[in-house]
């Protein structure tokens, strides 16, 4: 049976203001595995995303509201557990990013190997997700270095693997005190609200507690950053997603090229937050000089700060930046609208 | 051999359009095991493939790499067999398959660990035809699964990026991938130093390097 709970991360309430435009979402299959292991490692990962999510920051000086977040759990593994199938039930359950993934033992140890996925938005809205610069009619956008992130996986602990075997290892108190005689979470709940270390969760038979979430959230690891991250930068939360974009980009194991998608997006994030991290950028390029998403981030943000202004000097800018496009047009693919866009907004 | 007929099915309709050429051009990959008779060791290569064959199903369908035919992509699942091919055997199959790689090596128990012991098979689009095999020696175990799932990968994205000939705009962000995984496996991986090696020549030779 399929079920999906959600999950709002506010205390402010379940309902989305009338008109507001759709919540942003989190979908998180079981993964699959081992008796209770899928489960109980993805349940992990889900909480860990969930209490992340925020609609406003504090402090809120520029009286920013980055509207509904939500986070949804399914029963079913995806099976199979590929990116279309990821895509299609994201889709089918409204969400904008699937986290899913194995969690397998493997010769001595259990290997989780997951991934996250995020759908190409329609080209009439691509929401937060697209950075775009303006001049006049003209537009040109930049979206996400990939649409699918390959996790590196890790191993768990032998404790977290004796813990997680059984299907009680996620249990309730009934009120805000560890350690607690816990009721078990089951396979039907639903989050309510997350209050600092505690969420406060309806289970199957309407019973209500709370699940302490230093608890299941003692290994932190860069699945949960990187997808906190990517969803609160869905959301325009900036601010928050180049913090946990920066937590996950300095976990070693997170490996290469999650490292730097997620650095490359923090330093996206910043600019987009009005942040000078051009730098940031550019020493991202030099570290790989191969990278095409790079190029096109800081070409975007040399752009960015020569848009718009009089001087000779920035005039002199643009023009080198549409050489450069110019001049690297083949590594794009023919039907590629990227450097068109950009030349037209570069243009005097 | 209704796959083969689709296979072919497929290619002559490419052959129409062929003015635009969509990538890969070769569409399998296929494992074979040997077994050694201990079941314990069956299932640990089966669970190894599992896992390798689902993260590379969800490599490539990425979109950056602009590869038009990812979808028909056909990573079987493995397969066991009394004894090794020789190399004759896997260069006919691998032509024969249209394979992009054939993984074949025999299942060990060395003390606790079972050991993957074999070869990754790219035929021609291996960095020298001369020598179309790469040699993978891998325990199979939670801890070092990260490293040869990373082997697997990197050879596999190269042989992607050879099969792209001189398309820049796939064979680059193939490459720049590969280049990336590079970095994660150890110095002191040998298995795959030639074929790190190779990405860098490749990467020059196409001049992936974008124009700043």
């Amino acid at each position: 049976m399929r079920r999906a709970a959600l999950a709002l991360a506010l205390a402010l309430g379940l309902t989305a203001p009338a008109m507001a435009a759709p919540p942003i979402g989190i979908l998180v299959p079981y993964f699959t595995g081992d008796g209770g292991i899928g489960r109980n490692v993805s349940t992990t990962l889900y909480f860990q995303v969930w209490r992340t999510l925020r609609r406003t920051p504090w402090p809120n000086p520029k009286g920013l509201d980055f509207g509904s977040g939500i986070a949804y759990y399914q029963t079913d593994p995806l099976e199979p557990a590929t990116s279309d199938a990821a895509l299609a039930r994201g889709a089918e359950a409204g969400a904008n990013l699937v986290l899913w993934g194995d969690a397998r033992t493997l010769g001595d140890g259990v290997v989780v190997q997951a991934y996250l996925a995020t759908p190409p938005p329609p080209a009439s809205d691509a929401g937060p997700e697209a950075w775009v610069l303006r001049r006049g009619s003209h537009s040109v956008a930049l979206g996400l270095p990939r649409r699918i992130f390959d996790f590196k996986p890790f191993v768990l602990s032998q404790d977290l693997v004796r813990r997680y075997q059984t299907p009680e290892a996620m249990t309730m108190c009934r009120t805000k005190v560890m350690p607690c005689a816990g009721m078990p979470l089951g396979d039907d709940w639903t989050a309510l609200e997350h209050d600092n270390v505690w969420a406060r969760v309806r289970g199957a038979q309407g019973a209500i507690g709370w699940l302490n979430l230093p608890e299941i959230d003692r290994e932190p690891n860069p699945v949960a950053e990187f997808s906190a991250a990517l969803l609160s930068y869905d959301r325009g939360d900036f601010q928050q997603a180049r913090d946990y974009f920066t937590r996950a980009a300095k976990r070693e194991e997170a490996g290469a090229a999650v490292r730097q998608d997620a650095l490359t997006l923090a330093a996206i994030a910043g600019l987009r937050q009005g942040l000078p991290t051009l730098p940031e950028l550019q020493r991202l390029a030099e570290d790989d000089p191969y990278s095409l998403y790079l190029f096109q981030a800081t070409a975007m943000a040399r752009l960015s700060a020569a848009l718009g202004k009089p001087s000779e000097q920035a005039r002199a800018e643009r023009e080198t930046l549409r050489s450069l496009v110019a001049k690297n047009r083949d590594l794009f693919p023919a039907d590629s609208s990227w450097p068109g866009d950009f030349d037209a907004v570069a243009r005097d | 051999m209704l796959r083969l007929a689709l296979l072919l099915l497929f290619w002559a309709g490419a052959g129409v359009a062929a003015a635009q050429t969509a990538f890969p051009t070769r569409l399998t990959i296929s494992t074979t095991f040997v077994s050694n008779g201990d079941p314990g060791v069956d299932v640990d290569l089966k669970t190894w493939n599992s896992l390798l064959t689902t993260q590379f199903s969800n490599l490539v369908n990425d979109s950056r790499y602009n590869l038009a035919n990812a979808h028909l992509l056909n990573i079987e699942r493995a397969k066991f067999e009394p004894a090794l091919p020789d190399q004759p055997t896997l260069q006919r199959r691998w032509e024969q398959s249209f394979a992009i790689q054939i993984i074949a090596g025999s299942g060990l128990r060395s003390g606790e660990t079972t050991v993957f012991d074999g070869w990754v098979y790219m035929g021609d689009l291996a960095p020298d035809p001369r020598n179309p095999q790469v040699h993978l020696r891998q325990p199979i175990r939670a801890a070092s699964y990260t490293t040869s799932r990373d082997a697997v990968a990197l050879s596999a994205l190269y042989a992607l990026s050879v099969d792209a000939g001189q398309t820049r705009s796939v064979a680059c962000p193939l490459l720049a991938e590969a280049n990336l995984i590079r970095r994660d496996l150890a110095a002191s991986h040998t298995d795959v130093a030639d074929l790190a090696h190779a990405v860098d020549k490749r990467l020059l030779a196409l001049n992936c390097r974008p124009a700043r």
